[in-house]
């Protein structure tokens, strides 16, 4: 059984087909690739599994349990957490604040611990502290940026930062959502081997990227969407040398300009 | 004496935010609890003391919807309506009106818990609701409650409301009828509210409110509860007002439905903005120096501006166009508040550089 399943997964919106028919496995311990060009439903892919929206058909297993139709608070707790294309951190936050928050489903103080700080909710805080700035660290954000507002930060670490608030939940399965958009080469080559210090924490990974370089470099299992249908499925070799992967991307050698960049899911 | 406090006060909060000193800090809270608790016995003027009892009640209200808008975000234009019906839960369980004469005590808790009942029945139809609409819905409730309380007359008493309500008292001694009794117990209520909403603020529970203040959607894929979260700071907010309402009905002996239209929640609204939103000092500020307009110096200087122009006007009639003019003056030279936190100071002044630790 699958850490993560897609069955057969459908999702409209209007009369436009965004998503038609698409399953997907995540093995544990498994860094996979989702790409495709704009608009190929990758992102709607994310917010189906996440809990944005439900999917009209098919269904989104974690460990064998069905998670789709479930709030996106319910799904995160369960142990999957995400990152999102256009960042969106808490800005107005300091970064540890951004982190303790996505700790928030480990945290056990009640109601009554909060308002009454108790020695128990003390205690807790305290670790949850320690933990914070111990992702902190993980990712790379030095101790002087973390008091910053995480509006504040540059760009690179906003990025970071939010790859930490994700995996301050301790999730199962990280989804990550063009985590390399608008970084440097530099950066691109630190994103990787971060990546696959995730995955050595025992964290599933499951990445869309635009850019299929980051991809066949990290993933062992990718997989091709093009207008909400998974057109293939393999390790890097098989992916790259697929002619339908070189259709969807580059078109056929006679409409080779007709695909744009316009499409966006 | 009244303005000596009031100002004692508000300088000790600023100076204890500029200089952010644990040893002067520490020293400014000593001092101020022992000039707080000798009040009664300074100031000696039993309507100066029932000033600053008033005084107290509107920090303790500030206090409670900064939670609610402050906090979580979630505008709240309707806060009076909780207000209304901790002090009738006093008015109609302590007093002739069904001859049932239940201890204030008793009714402290049960107040909070039938006002924070009522900010669930507030919050739960408005949970998908943000900004504009949160805010007409709130207005909406903030309109309901005084003129519910003012139909039902059956029950309440209807415009003239219930009066001669019980007279509280401690231990088998009564409160009687100066103020010192009410200021210690609204002191009491101020100094627990304050410890009650920074240690919310800085639970797992602070945290899901400002989330979901700066990004909901965000938030709830961090595995945050946003609707049991905004629950919460509706029935806090909420459960905080109905605290301040038994203390003002017991207090005053009589309730009606006037004492808590609109007005009262704009009042309240206008200190955290006044003050600065969000910030426990900034709101305790905010409450002081408008309670202090509204209860002291507009009824005071009635008759020097009156002496001195030969005219006859009620300035206490005038007092929303006085807050109007100190907001906008605010709003052009200090969009953030007096005293702000320091998200709301870097949010309004994005564009211009900061001065300083806030």
């Amino acid at each position: 059984m699958a850490l993560l399943e897609l069955d057969s997964v459908t999702k409209t919106f209007g009369r436009l087909r965004v998503l038609k028919d698409v399953s997907l496995r995540v093995e544990s311990g498994a860094i996979d690739g989702v790409i495709g060009p704009n608009g190929a439903g990758k992102s709607t892919l994310f917010n189906l599994v996440t809990g944005v929206y439900r999917p009209d058909s098919g269904e989104v297993r974690l460990d064998g349990v069905r998670i789709d139709g479930l709030a996106a608070y319910r799904i995160a707790r369960r142990g999957v957490a995400r990152t999102f294309q256009n960042l969106r951190l808490f800005g107005y936050l300091d970064a540890v604040d951004n982190v303790l928050i996505g700790e928030n489903p480990r945290l056990r103080a009640t109601l009554a611990d909060s308002l009454a700080h108790s020695p128990r909710e003390r205690r807790e805080e305290r670790a949850a502290r320690e933990r914070a700035h111990a992702l902190l660290e993980f990712v790379g954000l030095p101790p002087e940026s973390r008091a910053q507002f995480a509006r504040n930060l540059p760009y690179g670490m906003q990025r970071r930062l939010e790859i930490a608030r994700a995996l301050a939940s301790e999730p199962r399965v990280l989804l990550l959502d063009e985590p390399a958009a608008g970084t440097n080469p530099t950066e691109k080559e630190q994103l990787a081997g971060l990546i696959r210090a995730i995955r050595d924490r025992g964290v599933a990974v499951l990445l869309i990227e635009h850019d299929m370089g980051l991809v066949m470099r990290l993933c062992e299992r990718i997989a091709v969407l093009d207008y909400g249908e998974k057109i293939t499925e393999g390790n890097a070799a098989d992916v790259r040398m697929d002619p339908r992967v070189v259709e969807a991307y580059l078109g056929p050698e006679d409409s080779a300009v007709s695909r744009g960049g316009a499409r966006d899911a | 004496m009244i303005y000596l406090y009031a100002f004692g006060t508000v300088a000790a909060i600023v100076a204890a935010a500029r200089f952010a000193s644990p040893r002067i800090t520490r020293i400014l809270v000593i001092g101020g609890t022992l000039a707080l608790l000798a009040a009664p016995w300074i100031v000696r003027n039993d309507a100066s003391l029932n000033a600053m009892v008033d005084i107290a009640l509107y920090v303790v209200l500030a206090l409670g919807l900064n939670v609610t808008v402050g906090y979580a975000g979630l505008l709240d234009l309707g806060y009076a309506a909780f207000f209304a019906i901790g002090a009738y839960t006093y008015g109609l369980l302590a007093s002739p009106q069904f001859d049932l004469h239940l201890p204030f005590w008793a009714l402290l808790p049960l107040a909070a818990g039938l006002a924070a009942l009522f900010g669930l029945l507030l919050g739960t139809p408005t949970l998908r609701l943000r900004g504009d609409y949160l805010a007409i819905v709130t207005l909406g409730f903030g309109l309901i409650v005084p003129q519910v309380l003012q139909n039902l007359t059956k029950y309440t008493g209807g415009p003239n409301g219930v009066s001669a309500l019980d007279i509280p008292s401690f231990f088998g001694r009564s409160f009687g009828t100066g103020a010192t009794a009410y200021y210690f117990v609204t002191l009491a209520a101020v100094v627990g509210v304050i410890a009650i909403v920074t240690n919310a603020r800085d639970s797992r529970l602070g945290r899901a409110w400002m989330a979901i203040r700066e990004d909901e959607l965000a938030a709830a894929h961090m595995g945050v509860n946003t609707t049991g979260a905004k629950l919460a700071a509706f029935a806090l907010g909420a459960a905080i007002a109905g605290l301040a309402g038994v203390v003002f009905a017991a207090k005053l002996s009589l309730v009606s439905p006037d004492l808590f239209g609109f007005q009262v929640s704009v009042l309240i609204l206008s200190m955290l903005v006044l003050g600065g939103m969000g910030n426990v000092a900034g709101v305790v500020v905010g409450a002081i120096v408008l309670g202090l307009v509204n209860g002291t110096i507009l009824p005071q200087i009635d008759g020097i501006v009156n002496g001195v122009l030969h005219t006859s006007v009620d300035l206490t009639n005038y007092n929303f166009f006085i807050y109007g003019a100190i907001l906008v003056l605010l709003m052009l030279f200090r969009p953030e508040g007096l005293l702000p936190n320091r998200e709301r100071r870097a949010e309004l002044r994005a564009a211009a550089p900061t001065e300083g630790p806030a």
